[in-house]
């Protein structure tokens, strides 16, 4: 056999042997960052549904510190300031650190007067992993559930990415496919457009406010927390 | 009802029939999510686009002054009128009532459904929504109760209009248009509103406009809970609500079109 067609026979096994085990690399850690994430999200639901589920959550009483766990969760799971930067966009750069903070606490307290205050309580919600979607580098994973409320059923995707700490955490929340991020960042670029920062933080804490004022209604058809 | 529009339900009827024939075995392929495809390896996908620089793009919206006034007056009638007059109509009202007629009127528009599905090219879905209106239909005494929904093989797909289809063919959006009462639409799906209104058998049902009017605006009020709950689950955190109103129809539009 020509030592030619040899080389070229090796270069090539080296070349498919490379070519499969980064292929392989990469799907398997895929399948790593998605059970990570995947794990890391429903621990974190399952400590959350432990708290709503509690008898005392519906007693005005004991509410107030259950809520404050259930935040406590939340805060570790949702990461407010990634949630916000990407809300705001190219804009987010022109904030300085102190608005970047103060915009970031506004958020943080409109979703938690919109979500966590009205939501009154367990109603036999389920939440099902459907499955999970990976980014190539494997640094952004897509966990895709069904939450089950009586008879209906409502996709809701959760987009993580691991954090400097190197845990998965939530920068944005998809229900039936309307990214929460886009929709607000939508609404910013607009307020952006005709106005500052500190207007737009104003905006955001104002509408906080007026939440919750509102009266807690009766759920008509009960929405997840 | 004239002896014409009843000839043209038995005619509809019986065509629907022979496609079941035909469609029948595809019903059984769609199913609810299982929680067991965990153990599938993940999907790897290369755009999971990170969407963190650039701004939104946003479908235009030349109209936005008369979409404004309109979203105003919307919101007003939503809110103030329909919703406590539809709270007064629950409390009189059994569930039983709601429900059958909400089913009534969603069994009735199968035609929408079924003729969309075929010409995007989902037989199975078209299947399942055929196998769902024969059941309903039949066992279900003319739609009032959803039967085929205790049938876990024959759960409810997506719900398919022309304004989908049209999107599935390729046609883009136009612009962002608020109608009066009917709320967010675009261009397309205001044309696909049109053709859903031709396959709707209560068209040919009913001869004069006010009793086909009157019909369906109390098929809408009966389930005005539905509208009232998704707008405020919208608008609630919203801090600029008309834009973020918008954005979710058309995000909500694209993905339906997607799926």
């Amino acid at each position: 056999m020509p030592i030619r067609t040899v080389m070229r026979g090796a270069a090539l096994a080296a070349l498919l042997v490379t070519v499969l085990s980064c292929w392989t690399g990469a799907a398997l850690a895929a399948a790593d960052s998605a059970g990570a994430a995947r794990e890391t999200l429903k621990a974190s639901v399952d400590r959350i549904l432990g708290i709503v589920k509690q008898p005392g959550y519906t007693d005005p009483a004991q509410r107030p510190a259950l809520m404050d766990k259930v935040e406590d969760e939340i805060r570790h799971i949702f990461d407010f300031r990634e949630f916000s930067a990407r809300t705001v966009g190219v804009n987010w750069r022109s904030f300085t650190p102190d608005q970047q903070d103060r915009f970031a606490e506004a958020f943080a307290s409109l979703l938690r007067a919109t979500y966590l205050e009205k939501f009154d309580g367990y109603s036999g919600e389920q939440v099902l992993f459907t499955g999970e979607l990976v980014s190539g580098k494997g640094d952004k994973v897509e966990v895709q559930t069904t939450v089950v409320i009586k008879d209906k059923q409502v996709p809701v995707a959760y987009r993580m990415l691991q954090n400097r700490q190197q845990s998965w955490v939530v920068y944005d929340v998809i229900i039936e496919g309307v990214s929460m991020v886009k929709n607000y960042r939508t609404q910013f670029q607009d307020l952006l457009e005709k106005g500052t920062a500190d207007q737009l933080i104003e905006r955001v804490q104002a509408k906080a406010e007026e939440v919750r004022k509102q009266p807690a209604q009766p759920a008509q058809s009960g929405q997840p927390g | 009802m004239p002896a014409g529009s009843f000839r043209i339900t038995i005619a509809l009827y019986t065509a629907c029939l022979a496609c079941t024939l035909l469609l029948a075995p595809a019903a059984a392929r769609a199913d609810t999510p299982a929680e067991g495809a965990q153990h599938a390896p993940p999907t790897i996908s290369a755009d999971l686009d990170d969407y963190d620089t650039g701004n939104e793009d946003m479908v235009p919206d030349p109209l936005e002054g008369w979409n404004r006034m309109w979203f105003a007056i919307n919101d007003a009638l939503l809110l103030k009128v329909i919703k406590p007059v539809h709270q007064g109509y629950v409390a009189v009202t059994p569930d039983e009532l709601r429900s059958g007629v909400r089913n009534f009127f969603h069994n009735l528009a199968f035609p929408i459904r079924f003729l969309n599905c075929l010409l995007q090219g989902k037989p199975m879905e078209a299947g399942v929504e055929m196998g769902r209106f024969i059941i309903n239909s039949t066992v279900g005494m003319a739609g009032f109760i959803d039967v085929a929904k205790k049938d876990k093989p024959i759960v409810e797909p997506d719900k398919e209009d022309f304004g989908q289809t049209l999107g599935a063919w390729g046609a883009g959006e136009g612009f962002y248009i608020v109608w009066p009462v009917i709320g967010p639409s675009t261009l397309r799906d205001s044309v696909g509103l049109v053709g859903d209104y031709f396959a709707d058998p209560f068209g040919y049902m009913v001869d004069d406009d006010v009793t086909y009017f009157a019909g369906r605006a109390y098929g809408e009020f009966n389930k005005a809970d539905e509208t009232i709950s998704s707008y405020e689950a919208v608008t609630k955190s919203a801090v600029e609500p008309y834009t973020s109103v918008r954005n979710a129809y058309i995000q909500l539009r694209r993905a339906k079109v997607a799926k």
